[in-house]
This record gives structure tokens, sequence and C-alpha cells, in this order.
């Protein structure tokens, strides 16, 4: 029989990174009535893949500075809050328009919330959060709610970021919370998989997505700037090339960014909407 | 020539025209509607990955004993308020060996497959914590039917790239008493990664004989590179795959990444080697086909069970709670590109379902293909044998 390294060096206690010296706000016991902090962890830089390995990728396309991350017990279940910051307020939006899905309807503290079953996320200034239910059954709800409503005071940015166009349409506040921003391949990957294939040649700096209707029809706005006038030719190029059967619009706008609508209606209601898009 | 794309703003003849007036000449083909040309998207880095064809193979060699054939099996009684039923996991995973092998009882199946002097090592993925990993009920019930088939506790090791991880949701001694618990990388009980001499403890966990090579590098931070154990062009395998087991039970989690999954071969992959911060970006399909067609995976792996009772259908790999469901699903099979295959099949469906996506991505199956190509198993669906069994 071979023998086996059969020795595990003690470590059956799970630790995070260090946590001396963090500059974000984190919770103590007791700042929501009967939680406890049963963990806390930091950690920057390349740090984070020891946190969640390749899932690493995706928050270093959002410009990732740091993580805290705590486990908290409330009544019989565990919590995850996790408070990234990111080098800007707009890769914070761009982390949090990925995480979301089928909000709640309902009041929300800010117009970057979303609820779900077991979890919240949002975004304020450069930081994006998230608090999920690991463990334990009953109602958590209310409490993630709570979490989220708290670290939202605790936040040192109150900041929103303005997002493109948010000012055209009378209903703002439906685009603000629609719109998707990525940067990257893998942003494209979690945020809107559909344009994954034709934007497979990057060649973009950023890409905001919004899923909206034109004339009561659905329809995806996608507003892709580039870096410069060449990468922007070049990128047009390859868009000319392998557009999307539905994308029945493509303008180029101020020489470096692309306006793109996919949507099932005749091009010259699709020019005059982007005519009143671009107007403001 | 599409003319709802002549009429509007932007037509082949502008890029030019624009290009030209940029001071670019950019030489464009004419479009043809509805053909897609390829972009000038640069090759992947060169790799070592045919090396891996040069060695023999063996009579256990994947695809195993059972090529193109998965069994899926489920039970919606498999998860009972939030908690996973180990009797109805027992029955599954029993219900799909027995069909699988044809054998007359459940010991003689496992025996098909694994001998009671082999050390068995049962891959698994914690990577995901507590929300999202390979489940310990389920490790419990492989545990138990090897153990019924003659294989001591003393010969079978759970294992993956971090102790720390294993532990963390819930593969520890104290619930897996008689068990061996191994990690590549690996700290001390004073949580260091280095030993007296300064030494990684998890460079003694690794194999220099065997190594992925690729053009590619990265460096890493001090932080970092414990969980990496080394950088360079090389990621070695992990000792535990070359020379602790003789074979290896292969569970990974029914999740998605991106547009794709990550099942039996990103486990093994990713999870068998070190310096795979690199490798994410531009080598990932590569990685996840070329490392399994190494001996110390390809020749020891005798069985894929993916742990669908739970999983993620989007945000995966990490856990992302709004996208995590009860599949109540287990894919049994030898052959990982078409266990594989299957699960990708599944996770697609829920997306589609789910509107995450509107169609198939191309890129999604690219592993798969690869994998093929690398004579590991089927990708192809109308090849695979799919015998779905759904217990009450």
């Amino acid at each position: 029989m071979r023998k086996i390294l059969a020795v595990l060096m003690g470590c059956l206690s799970v630790s995070y990174a260090r946590t001396e010296g963090i500059d974000t706000p984190f919770f103590k016991s007791g700042d929501i009535s009967g939680m406890t902090v049963t963990r806390t962890g930091h950690f920057d830089g390349n740090a984070l893949f020891g946190y969640m390995n390749g899932g690493a990728e995706l928050y270093r396309e959002y410009g990732f500075v740091d993580l805290t991350v705590q486990e908290v017990r409330f009544e019989k279940s565990e919590f995850l809050v996790e408070l990234f910051r990111m080098r800007d307020m707009l890769g914070a939006f761009g982390a949090f328009s990925i995480s979301r899905t089928r909000c709640s309807d309902g009041d929300v503290p800010t117009p970057y919330w979303c609820e779900t079953s077991g979890q919240v996320v949002g975004a304020l200034g450069r930081y994006f959060f998230r608090v999920q239910k690991l463990t334990g059954g009953g109602e958590s709800q209310s409490f993630s709610v709570a979490v989220g409503r708290k670290l939202l005071h605790m936040l040192p940015d109150s900041n929103l970021v303005s997002l493109p166009w948010t000012v055209v349409t009378p209903d703002s506040l439906r685009w603000q919370r629609n719109a998707i921003v990525v940067y990257g391949p893998l942003g494209l990957q979690n945020g809107y998989p559909d344009w994954v294939d034709p934007l497979e040649g990057g060649g973009y700096h950023s890409i905001t997505i919004t899923p909206w209707t034109i004339e009561g029809m659905p329809a995806t706005i996608g507003w892709i700037q580039c870096a410069s006038a060449e990468a922007a030719s070049t990128l047009g190029g390859q868009i000319a090339s392998h557009r999307r059967p539905g994308w029945r619009y493509i303008r180029l706008c101020q020489g470096n960014a692309f306006l793109v609508i996919e949507a099932d209606l005749s091009t010259e209601l699709l020019g005059q909407f982007a005519d009143k898009l671009l107007r403001n | 020539m599409n003319q709802d794309f002549e009429e509007h703003h932007w037509s082949r003849r502008k890029f030019v025209k624009a290009a030209a007036l940029g001071g670019m000449a950019a030489a464009l083909a004419p479009i043809t509607p509805g053909l897609a040309i390829a972009q000038d998207i640069p090759a992947p880095p060169a790799t070592n990955g045919k090396d891996a064809l040069r060695h023999a193979r063996t009579d256990r060699s994947m695809p195993g004993a059972y090529p193109g054939r998965v069994l899926q099996i489920t039970n919606e009684k498999a998860v009972v308020n939030d908690a996973f039923d180990i009797g109805v996991l027992d029955g599954m995973l029993a219900r799909g060996m027995l069909a699988m092998t044809g054998a007359p009882a459940l010991p003689e199946a496992w025996r098909t497959l694994v001998r009671p002097d082999e050390i068995v090592g049962i891959k698994v993925n914690p990577v995901a914590g507590k929300l999202l990993s390979t489940s310990p009920e389920l490790v419990h019930v492989i545990i138990r039917q090897l153990e019924a088939s003659g294989i001591p506790r003393k010969n079978i090791v759970i294992w993956d790239r971090r102790a720390f991880e294993l532990a963390e949701v819930g593969f520890t001694p104290d619930a897996f008493p008689g068990i061996s618990i191994l990690g590549t990388e690996q700290k001390d009980a004073k949580d260091s990664f280095y030993d007296a001499d300064g030494r990684q403890y998890g460079e003694r966990m690794i194999d220099t004989a065997w190594y992925y090579w690729a053009d590619v590098e990265e460096h890493y931070d001090a932080e970092t590179l414990p969980y990496m154990i080394n950088e360079g062009k090389s990621s070695y395998f992990s000792r535990i795959c070359t020379k602790d087991v003789d074979c290896i039970i292969n569970v990974p989690i029914l999740k998605n990444a991106g547009a794709s999954v990550t099942l039996c071969l990103k486990n093994l992959a990713f999870g068998a080697i070190t310096n795979t911060g690199r490798l994410h970006k531009q080598l990932w399909a590569e990685t996840c086909a070329e490392v399994p067609a190494f001996p110390p995976l390809r020749d020891k792996v005798v069985l894929n069970v993916v742990d669908g009772i739970r999983g993620c259908y989007q945000g995966g790999p990490a856990a992302n709670q709004q996208y995590i469901c009860n599949f109540n699903t287990l894919l049994v099979g030898t052959d990982p590109v078409a266990v594989d295959r299957i699960g990708y099949d599944i996770i697609l469906k829920k997306r589609l379902e789910e509107k995450i996506q509107k169609e198939e991505s191309v890129k999604g199956r690219r592993f798969l293909e690869l994998a093929q190509e690398m004579q590991l198993g089927v990708a192809d669906q109308s090849k695979i044998t799919l015998e779905r069994i759904a217990l009450t």
C-alpha cells in the first residue's frame, strides 16, 4: 500500500487574509441588533485570487482595489457580507450591474440597489456590496436588507455615478436600473452574454448596454466606447464584418464611440430614436 | 448586401473612408449578407499540450470503460427544507452505477472501476464556499458505497488545491473520520504558508516531473504566490495525483462559467496544477482540454460524478445566490467530455429559459471540442448515449 503524505498542516480553521489596517467600513458585532460577526477578512490587489480563484479576474476588469468580507450570524442563519472598493464609481456600478437580476419592486434606498431572494446588492460611490445568506432556514430577506441599508450609511462616499443619457427619458430611474456596464469579456459574459461573440476581438474601452423598449418593442441599446478614434476605426471594421443579425442600427459618434441598437424595428424609426438620444 | 444596413449610417465603405481620413489604410473585404468573416483574433499562446499524446495509453485511460455514455439521475426529493437527503442521494448514485456498469449488485459495480488495494482520491470542488461547493453529503455517499465494495476508509483521500478551502466547506477530519484530506496548498497551525526555512509547504506537494508549459506568465505578489506556489511558464502537477493516489473519482459541481461550464474537465485541470492564475484569460479552454490529457489525470480518473443537486446557471464559478438553484441531478460517467457536454446542455437550457442568453455562444463548447481532439472523450451530442433515470 502506498504511503500517503497524510499530514494536514493543522489548518482546520478557516482564515482570511490580514485584517489590520482596513480603511473601509466593516461591521462589529451588535452594529445590528442580534448580529454577531464571526469572521472578517481583507483582500487587495492580486490577493483576491486567494479568496475567489479565477473569479478574481472579473473584478479586476472593473478596477478592483480591495475587498472586505465578513461572515455574520443572525438568529440561526449565516450571511456573507462583501464590500468591494473599485477604482472609480463607474467600475463599482459596473460590478453591481452584472450582479443583479429580477430585482424586487418597491422602494429602494438608492437607485443602484437590488433585492432578490436571499441577496441584496448595491453600489454607492466607488463601492459595490453584496449580502448573501449562506446557511440556515427561516426568513432572511429583512436582515439582508437591514445590512445593506446600514452599509449605505457607513460608506464614506455617497455619490451616484451618472450614466450616459439618463436624462433622455422621463423614466431615468428605470434607465439606470437596466443599464449594464462592461469593460471586458468577463463582464460581457456575465452581464450580456449574447454580445460576447461579435465583440470577441475586444478593442473597446467600455460598453454600456441597456435593455429598453422603443415604440413598445423590446430593444437593446449599446454605447461602445473606444480609447481612441483609431481604435474605433479598427473596431468598426470588425463590427461591420461580424455584426449580430439583430443589430439593425450602428452609428459612429464623436469619432471614438458607437451607438448600436438591436431591435426588430425599421431603421427609420431607430434613426429617429438615435437622433433624440444623441441630441442630449 | 443587407438593405437596412446600407440605408442607415454606417457602411463598410464609410469605415474605409474614415480609416483613410484618419491616416489608416484598412483593406476591408466586401460584406456578404449573413457571412461572418473571421475577426483578427490573436492565436492563443503555445503550450506543451500535445506532449501529453506521446504517452502510451492504458486500459484505464480516458474516456474510460464507458466512452460516450452518461447517466442523468434526477429525484425531486433530493433536497428537503434546504437540506440534502443522504438516503435519496445514495439511491440516486446507486441507480446510476448499476445502470452504467450492468453489474448485478452495487459493490460489484464499484469494483469494475476500483480495486480494494488502491488509494482512491475523491477530487472535490470547494472554491465557491459553503453556498456552492461539492456537497459533503454526496461525498459521504460515495465513501459509503466504496467501503461496501471493499475499499477501506484508510485508502480514501479527499483532495483539492487548498486544504483550508476543503475545511471551510465541511471536509474536515471530524466530519470524515479515518479519511485523509489533502490540499496541494497548505498552511500550518499558525496560519503560515511557509515553514521555518521559509519554504512553502505547498512546494513539498508538487511533482516537478510532470508539468503543463504555456508561453504565458504572470507575476504574483507576496500574498498571492502561496496560492499559486510558483510563477513562470510551468504549472506543476500536484503529487496528490501523480504519486499519492492510484485512481481518482472526480466530483465537480454543476456550475456555469460565463457562457460555458466548469465541470469535470475544469475541476481536474485547474485543480491538479499550480500557477493557474496566468492561464484563465488566454488559455481557459486549452487548459481544460490539455491538462487532463497528461497521464497523472488521464490514466487515473475512473469515474465522474457531477454534483448537480444544487448548482448555478449564471455568476459562476463564484457563488451568486440569485442564480443558484436545485437541479436535483447527478451526472455519472467515465467519459468526462461526454459528461461535461450533458452538463453544458443542462446549464444552457436553463440560461435560455431564464433569458440570460438568447442563443448559444459558439465559444461555450470550445473546450469540449479541444478535449475530444485530445482523445479524452466524446463531445458530439449526437454520439453520446444519455440515459435518464427519474426517481421519485
